[in-house]
């Protein structure tokens, strides 16, 4: 047996497929097309566009669904049980499943595409690796090979700007729900400081009120501002009074945190609800959360 | 070609379009020279590496990479080794066969050296096949794997010496 080697230059002279300078140029400039690559990275321009619109629109569907069923649109910072059911119908409209059942079918379709583009070629007979060793099967371009066309990758960049649009807005308008839930939720302290005042308000409680407001504390109507001495001299003097709470906004990222809600209170001198929006300021002082300042924009009676 | 250059020719009698023409054949025949200098060290190397089906196509898209990018590659120090990271990043796309190595009816070639090559790690194979087998040096086997001297050497040495006690061939003289 002859040395490695020799052997080794032997067998690789026998199956290593030689390439020319001609072999180069015509495959340079023959059509595209040729089934030569894998069936399993041919993924058409369609099917990516497709199934980068089908998982915006899955993931924004599933996300809507969910803000929309899952997440309470009210919060009940009173305590009394009462919440508001207006736009239940509107957030779980079938509009929802639909985009989600739209975003189910660009991904099927995506995937069948692609799916359908490798059956192509296996059809063919082309499933193996494909060499080329026939080159007068190759259809040249006419004329003389003089200069070479170079590959248009428009189509594929486009594709790729595409994609990432899609996604980079799919991302944006989840952050967006994200970043508007929470316009509902407090730190937990801040919460219980809002419902410490509310609570004085509807057990007429003098010393709870004093203890849960600051001393430069105001409240602020149509009627004109007080300070906090003149209403915890109101709150001590109210014989009924009651609230309903319907929306609630937080608005502000930190010290104060501004808490706007819709409501209507009744008081016991006169039995008609008064319909009005309350802003509350909450300021945190030496490490308590305490109503600052509150105004009422509405009705008075 | 610059404005100024193209003045100076057409006061000398010589168009813009034969020039380009010219220079357009010279850039052929330079390619050409490429091709048959740089192919046989990219053709061995890629097929050491990836076996012969998936090597003769990634040294194809390489060499057709050149061509698209003929103005780098022209002034390129190393375009041998450049052309086989290509290489490498081309015979990704390709599925790999079963057998890396197919079964060859050479004369004088044992039938278990298929096998034994494919056992080999890649840079074992190429370092090997292009020192030993082809007689290039280590220098220019170095250039094209983006190795030292002395890493190419060892991976020849290891190379071989686990090639020859398999098939139980002694070293060459």
């Amino acid at each position: 047996m002859p040395e490695v080697e020799t052997q080794i230059r032997a067998y690789f002279d026998e199956v290593v497929e030689r390439v020319t300078d001609e072999d180069i140029r015509i495959r340079a400039t023959t059509e595209r097309g040729i089934p030569i690559r894998s069936p399993r990275f041919q993924i058409r321009p369609i099917a990516a566009v497709a199934i980068g619109f089908g998982i915006a629109m899955t993931v924004l569907g599933g996300v809507f669904i969910a803000e929309a069923w899952f997440v309470p649109e009210t919060a009940d910072v009173a305590g009394n049980g009462v919440g508001s059911s207006t736009g239940n119908a509107e957030r779980h409209s079938p509009g929802l499943l639909l985009l989600l059942m739209a975003g189910f079918g660009l991904l099927a379709f995506g995937m069948w595409s692609v799916r359908r583009s490798a059956g192509d070629v296996r059809q063919r007979g082309d499933d193996d690796m494909q060499t080329i060793e026939r080159p007068e099967t190759l259809q040249a371009p006419s004329g003389e090979l003089t200069r070479l066309r170079k590959r248009n990758r428009l189509l594929g960049w486009a594709v790729v700007i595409l994609a990432v649009a899609v996604m980079g807005l799919g991302a944006w308008l989840i952050s967006d729900v994200v970043a508007s839930d929470d316009l509902t939720t407090v730190p937990a302290e801040v919460d219980a400081a809002l419902e410490t005042y509310n609570a004085a308000w509807l057990e007429t409680n003098r010393a709870a009120f004093l203890d849960a407001t600051t001393e430069e504390y105001t409240f602020a109507s149509d009627q004109g501002t007080y300070g906090q001495a003149s209403q915890a001299s109101q709150v001590g003097v109210l014989a009924y009074f009651e609230f309903e709470l319907f929306e609630r906004v937080i608005m502000g990222d930190g010290n104060p945190y501004y808490v706007a809600s819709e409501q209507r209170v009744r008081f016991a001198s006169a039995g008609t609800w008064y319909d009005g929006v309350s802003i509350v300021t909450l300021v945190e002082t030496d490490g308590t959360w305490k109503v600052a300042q509150h105004t009422w924009v509405g009705e008075v009676p | 070609m610059s404005p100024i250059a193209a003045v100076s020719m057409v006061l000398q009698g010589e168009s813009v379009a034969e020039t380009t023409v010219r220079d357009e054949s010279s850039e052929d025949q330079a390619f050409t020279r490429f091709v048959k200098e740089a192919e046989p060290r990219l053709s061995h190397a890629l097929a050491a590496a990836y076996g012969p089906e998936v090597g003769a196509e990634a040294t194809a898209d390489a060499f057709v990479w050149a061509w698209e990018h003929w103005d780098r590659v022209r002034d390129m120090k190393n375009a041998a080794g450049y052309l086989y990271r290509v290489g490498q990043s081309k015979a990704r796309r390709y599925f790999r066969p079963r057998k890396l190595f197919p079964s060859a009816g050479a004369d004088g070639v044992d039938a278990t050296l298929p096998i034994l090559l494919e056992e080999l790690s890649k840079n074992q194979r190429v370092a090997t096949v292009l020192i030993h087998a082809y007689g290039y040096t280590e220098r220019e086997t170095a250039d094209i794997l983006g190795l030292s001297r002395w890493t190419v050497r060892t991976h020849a040495e290891r190379g071989l010496a686990r090639l020859q006690e398999a098939l139980g061939v002694k070293a060459h003289a």
